[in-house]
């Protein structure tokens, strides 16, 4: 995909994780190049040559919000923040700058490749995606594989890289029971063990943001012990 | 200004009885009216009644109207008629200094005579206990005689008492007004300054950490102002303490990130690199997962435990509320063969901060699924008991040991300190918890219902938020 190869930018303090970072999306099949400061970081991003930059909030010089302040001045290249989770007001005056995404970290590596390829997409949404359809729909559920987004009545809903990695495991098998080891293995990418509840979480998760169907009804729904299915809609 | 004589003068009526403004009052205008009296008697017997005119020319007076009345007497009566009045005594003498018509005679009276004799006008004389006024020369059936009046310094001091009272009675209202006012100016000034501090202090412990005396107060030079001065400092170290303390643990967990981060990505480097490791590294990424999550409830907690002031409080319907967590929890405890019902329920709705209450719930409910057996039910119920909402969660698991109950809700605690494969939770569920409904004024309780814990939430209607 010509997403590959796409030029990143990584703003960020942390020297070692920048190190790993450059490593493992090299391995994603992306070219990173890493700047420690807001400072370096402004002159770089606006020097044309990357795809995407990855801006840290908490930054030597220049903190990420003036950094990309600064950048939007110039550039609508787009940006992904990386925030302190739980700090609310962070992330809203992120995306109110101009940020086009956020992620908090700790972050998950697969959620932050699924990001960057969702905003690379995004960025070129005149291109429509070749081949089959490329949009899931359910009920009033939309989910756009191409570029990760999901919908609901038309609203965006806000899902995890999991979480709709979940949503459509679901929706595509609607009305068969998808067991907890399935389910983990697709979109935690790992075994399910004893005592692992954290397939569980994510499906729960899931199901209070969809909420209920427009007449009140379920669904998804448990089967005991064994595993989850979407109701076939009537 | 005139709003504020309104406030001040109901102030000082609503005093109550028993406090320092009264003591100190009462008190200063004790011995205030002491002192007055004290000065005033002994004025009245030290000072020399010859020194003020009128009274001596009363002495006079008196002196000279007896003598006049005896010489009126004995041109009638062949007795000599020595006059009688109580609190004085009348000697007369004769030339020779020889005293008629008394027997006794007090040698007070003889020096004082010996004393002024030779005089031809009356003087005054003190002589211990005693005033001695003479002689007064009279003639009696035309014979010389000297006339003298004594009296007794006591009897002098309470004429003097009577007559004060009886003629400058405004002046001891006067005094006792001016006094009155001068110890309520003065016990005012004295409390009024211990009012702000317990103000101060009593913001202090309800938790609002910015609470100062400061002010005029402050400004004192005297030891009030001290103590209102020390009172700012330590409020202001009691403030830095428990901010530092919040900030570190909120620190430590955002320090931890980092690290957390850079596992995350080094873990999914060796996955690529050693695929045949995958088991250990679903581990590594599990217990990673555990991390993130305690990193999660440590910075929810440290979020709940600050003022709530800068949260928005809002009418929460509790019935609606408690169904959709019951409703999450049902679907979750699923996956166990466990099951959560709500078992009773009522129309109730209160000002709160619909975020925390609701965690607050979500994590007891997370608790009750963890610990009720496969096939059993977490009992939810909600009613109204007098003026507070009442919300029980019940498990049919283990229960807790009866000492254990109360340590329920104190951060990381654990109930067996060997670390069960089904005490996966973070430790802190039972905490925020307590937390977020203490701060809704709230009370949380755990005992036992045999088999399992039933939690109670109480929380009141009225007055429901401490900010």
């Amino acid at each position: 995909m010509s997403q590959n190869n796409a030029k990143l930018l990584l703003i960020d303090d942390d020297i070692e994780l920048c190190e790993l970072l450059v490593e493992y999306l090299a391995t994603e099949g992306f070219t990173v190049s890493a700047v420690h400061d807001g400072e370096a970081g402004v002159t770089a991003a606006l020097s044309g040559v990357h795809d995407l930059v990855l801006l840290d909030v908490t930054l030597p010089k220049l903190n990420g919000f003036d950094a990309l302040k600064q950048i939007r001045h110039r550039s609508n290249i787009p940006v992904l923040m990386l925030t302190a989770r739980g700090d609310d007001v962070d992330r809203i005056i992120g995306l109110e700058i101009g940020a086009d995404d956020y992620l908090a970290k700790p972050y998950n590596h697969r959620e932050l490749v699924a990001r960057i390829k969702a905003i690379l997409r995004r960025g070129r949404t005149p291109l429509i995606p070749e081949g089959t359809s490329r949009t899931l729909q359910i009920d009033d559920i939309a989910l756009n594989l191409a570029n990760r987004e999901a919908t609901i009545s038309g609203e965006p809903l806000e899902l995890t890289a999991t979480e709709f990695l979940v949503l459509k495991t679901l929706i595509e098998k609607v009305g068969e029971l998808i067991s907890r080891d399935d389910l983990t293995q697709i979109a935690l990418n790992r075994k399910l063990t004893l005592y692992d509840r954290a397939i569980d979480m994510h499906v729960s998760n899931v199901r209070k943001k969809v909420g209920t169907r427009p007449d009140g009804s379920a669904r998804i729904k448990t089967v005991r012990g064994s595993g989850y299915f979407y109701i076939l809609p009537s | 200004m005139r709003l504020k004589v309104q406030l001040k003068i109901p102030r000082l009526v609503v005093w109550p009885w028993h406090s320092v403004f009264w003591k100190i009052f009462l008190w200063f205008w004790l011995s205030m009216i002491a002192m007055l009296v004290t000065l005033f008697l002994a004025f009245a017997i030290t000072v020399d009644p010859s020194d003020f005119l009128s009274e001596r020319r009363a002495l006079f007076r008196e002196l000279e109207i007896a003598a006049r009345k005896m010489e009126l007497l004995s041109r009638t009566s062949v007795h000599l008629p020595i006059p009688r009045f109580p609190g004085s005594g009348y000697y007369l003498f004769d030339t020779e200094g020889n005293i008629l018509g008394s027997a006794s005679i007090s040698e007070e009276l003889v020096s004082a005579y010996n004393k002024t004799r030779s005089r031809s006008d009356p003087t005054i004389t003190f002589r211990s206990g005693m005033v001695v006024v003479g002689p007064q020369k009279i003639s009696l059936n035309d014979a010389p005689y000297e006339l003298y009046l004594t009296k007794e310094m006591p009897v002098l001091v309470q004429w003097r008492v009577k007559q004060v009272i009886a003629r400058q009675w405004h002046l001891i209202i006067l005094a006792l007004g001016m006094s009155f006012v001068l110890c309520v100016v003065l016990a005012r000034y004295l409390v009024g300054p211990i009012g702000n501090l317990q103000r101060a202090s009593r913001k202090l412990a309800r938790g609002d950490l910015s609470a100062r005396v400061g002010g005029k107060v402050a400004r004192r030079r005297d030891e009030l102002g001290e103590l209102a001065r020390d009172f700012d400092h330590m409020a202001e170290q009691v403030g830095s303490l428990v901010f530092s303390k919040e900030r570190l643990l909120r620190d430590v967990s955002h320090e931890l990130r980092s690290p957390l981060t850079r596992l995350q990505i080094s873990l999914a480097l060796a996955r690529r690199k050693t695929p045949d490791a995958d088991a250990e590294h679903s581990r590594i990424e599990r217990e990673i997962e555990r991390l993130d999550q305690l990193i999660g409830q440590i910075i929810h907690f440290s979020r709940i435990q600050q003022n709530m002031a800068n949260m928005a409080c809002e009418k929460v319907s509790l019935e609606g509320m408690l169904k959709k967590l019951v409703d999450d929890g049902d679907f979750e405890a699923q996956a166990g063969d466990k099951a959560v019902v709500f078992k009773e329920t009522a129309s109730i709705e209160l000002e709160a901060v619909r975020e925390f209450l609701s965690s607050a719930v979500e994590n007891i409910i997370r608790n009750a699924i963890r610990f009720t057996p496969e096939g059993s039910e977490v009992e939810v119920s909600l009613f109204r008991e007098n003026d507070t909402a009442l919300i029980r969660i019940r498990d049919h698991g283990p229960g807790v040991p009866e000492e254990a109950l109360e340590d329920l809700f104190e951060p990381f605690f654990r109930v067996d300190e060997t670390r069960g494969k089904e005490n996966d939770g973070t430790g802190l569920g039972m905490a925020i918890a307590r937390t977020a409904v203490a701060q809704h004024n709230g009370s949380i309780v755990a005992r036992n219902a045999q088999p399992g814990l039933e939690v109670s939430i109480r929380l009141p209607l009225r007055d429901g938020l401490s900010v």
